[in-house]
């Protein structure tokens, strides 16, 4: 019985701390699980989760005047939802590049070194630079959708830039460590030749850390199909924009039919961008 | 001023600290145009910190620094570039993008003398004249047949070709290599101490070579600085130096550690 006395270890009281706040929480915004038990819920939930096993294949208006229309509007769904992600992800790829340069501690030491002390300068415009990007990423992309949307009305530029602003951020993070983190050597070795800040920047780091970046950048725009088909429900016309039309009307065998259509999108997309990287690993060992 | 004006290189009293080590202790030297000088001393001695102080990579902590004739705490950025630009360097890892070509890297050798746009244009959309420079260059240093070849797939002698020919791609006035010789065999290290006095005489380039091997500096350079603890321990005509000056040069490096 000795084992009894260690049970989950010191962890427990951290864990049963957890717990505790979770039912503490759970009182404070009066979550009533008895909802859950209700027949009218059961039915409604019934309803939508048996619509799963038959998505539907045309309009269940049943209309003839629509037969075969349906399949051919979730093609224009995914074609528009995989078009506004590549033009937020292409507008987002140049200002993480812009981000990453002016938000790496490399860029800004460069400017410093070697011949001025201005290293407390540059380091507060590190910092600025940082605290920008912060902001701008920890803003929603559906947030900024709704923000552009109202400025500039519901026009395809709205949704990309929604999408592009918090992306370039995450983007320029994610690179601006990888260039960080870039063996020094390289960029030392072309400042030593007379190269300014920008030309290491370009011709000596850039290189070096681009299969990194363009595997990450892959993995970006997996999240942005998924963030473009939801600001559908914002007015973009995307794959969320027709599936929040079938909700609305409780048309659940439709809703079913888009959402394995982007399930499908990704999942193609995963497979495609897992070969790419493999071979751009690879290709970079040999 | 006009004998730093005439040298290659000059330094009265230089001292380089870093945050709490002294690297360079009040260093006085002159090189002349066209000299060939090798520095010798034991590892941690301030020979890196001296090759990177004549390449304008390193700023003196007091004393004063004269490069090609201009003095180096006066030097702006654009001016830094330019001194750089005309100092080649071979690094002692050689330090070559290792996702680019042959043809590329050597290219990078020029970005000191060319704007972002231009330098963009040279490296990744090379004219017919630049790719029949660079493949004299290489032919120069013996390996002409590897102009397209990813830097990554040579051999570590290959690359420090390509490193030397990166340097003499920049047209530079004067050469420094650090520790040419430290990471390559034994006939290839005498291939490459000739290959950089030959070609430091055919275009009177000045050099300065950081090296251990005693045999390789006293046989190709006529001139040499030791250096230990941060300090000149001699500077005299190769032929000045004596076995036991070499003893006691390395010698006095392993009492000093003992002691301290």
């Amino acid at each position: 019985m000795k084992g009894a006395q260690c049970w989950l270890g010191p962890r427990r009281f951290a864990l049963l701390g957890i717990l505790l706040v979770g039912v503490l929480s759970a009182w404070l915004i009066q979550l009533d699980p008895a909802l859950l038990f209700g027949k009218a819920q059961w039915h409604q939930l019934g309803d939508f989760f048996k619509a799963a096993l038959r998505p539907a294949m045309t309009y269940e208006d049943q209309n003839p005047a629509t037969e075969g229309v349906f399949l051919g509007e979730i093609w224009v769904a995914l074609y528009k939802t995989l078009v506004y992600t590549a033009a937020a992800v292409g507008l987002s790829l140049v200002g993480g590049l812009v981000f990453g340069l002016i938000g790496s501690t490399r860029a800004w030491l460069a400017l410093a070194s070697p011949a001025k002390p201005l290293r407390i300068v540059s380091l507060s415009g590190l910092f600025l630079v940082r605290l920008v990007m912060t902001a701008l990423r920890s803003v929603h992309e559906i947030i900024w959708a709704i923000l552009f949307l109202q400025a500039l009305g519901n026009v395809p530029l709205a949704a990309v830039i929604a999408i592009a602003i918090p992306y370039s951020a995450t983007l320029g993070k994610v690179f601006s460590e990888l260039i960080d983190e870039a063996p020094r050597a390289t960029a030392e070795g072309l400042r030593a030749n007379g190269a300014s800040a920008l030309q290491v920047y370009v011709f000596g780091l850039l290189p070096t850390v681009l299969p990194d970046l363009f595997a990450y950048l892959l993995y970006r725009f997996e999240c942005g199909l998924r963030s473009a088909a939801v600001l559908g429900f914002f007015g973009a016309p995307t794959l969320g924009y027709y599936l929040s039309l079938s909700w609305g009307e409780r048309h659940f065998h439709e809703v079913w039919a888009y959402l394995y259509a982007l399930l499908a999108l990704i999942v193609v997309f995963d497979l495609w961008s897992g070969a790419v990287r493999q071979r751009l690993t690879t290709r970079h060992a040999a | 001023m006009s004998t730093a004006a005439q040298a290659a290189f000059r330094l009265r009293d230089v001292t380089v600290r870093f945050a709490d080590v002294v690297a360079l202790v009040s260093i006085s030297l002159t090189i002349a145009p066209g000299e060939r000088v090798g520095f010798v001393g034991p590892s941690g001695a301030g020979k890196t910190t001296l090759l990177r102080l004549l390449n304008a990579n390193q700023q003196a902590t007091s004393g004063e620094v004269f490069l090609l004739g201009e003095a180096l705490e006066q030097l702006d950025q654009k001016g830094l570039r330019e001194v750089r630009s005309a100092i080649g360097f071979v690094p002692q890892h050689y330090h070559l993008v290792p996702s680019l070509r042959v043809l590329q890297n050597v290219l990078l050798g020029r970005l000191g003398q060319q704007g972002f746009w231009a330098s963009l244009r040279s490296v990744f959309c090379s004219r017919e004249t630049e790719q029949v420079a660079v493949h004299a260059l290489l032919e120069r240093v013996g390996i002409s047949e590897k102009l397209f070849a990813k830097v990554d797939t040579l051999s570590g002698g290959q690359q420090q070709r390509v490193a030397i020919a990166r340097a003499l791609y920049q047209a530079p006035k004067a050469l420094l290599a650090d520790e040419p010789v430290a990471s390559v065999d034994p006939t290839r290290a005498e291939a490459t101490m000739a290959l950089l006095t030959t070609l430091a005489e055919e275009q009177n380039l000045t050099l300065g070579v950081s090296l251990h091997d005693q045999r390789l500096a006293r046989a190709f350079l006529p001139r040499l600085i030791g250096v230990r603890g941060g300090k000149i321990f001699k500077d005299a005509p190769a032929t000045a130096w004596t076995d036991s000056d070499f003893e006691e040069l390395y010698h006095l490096e392993k009492r000093d550690l003992v002691e301290s």
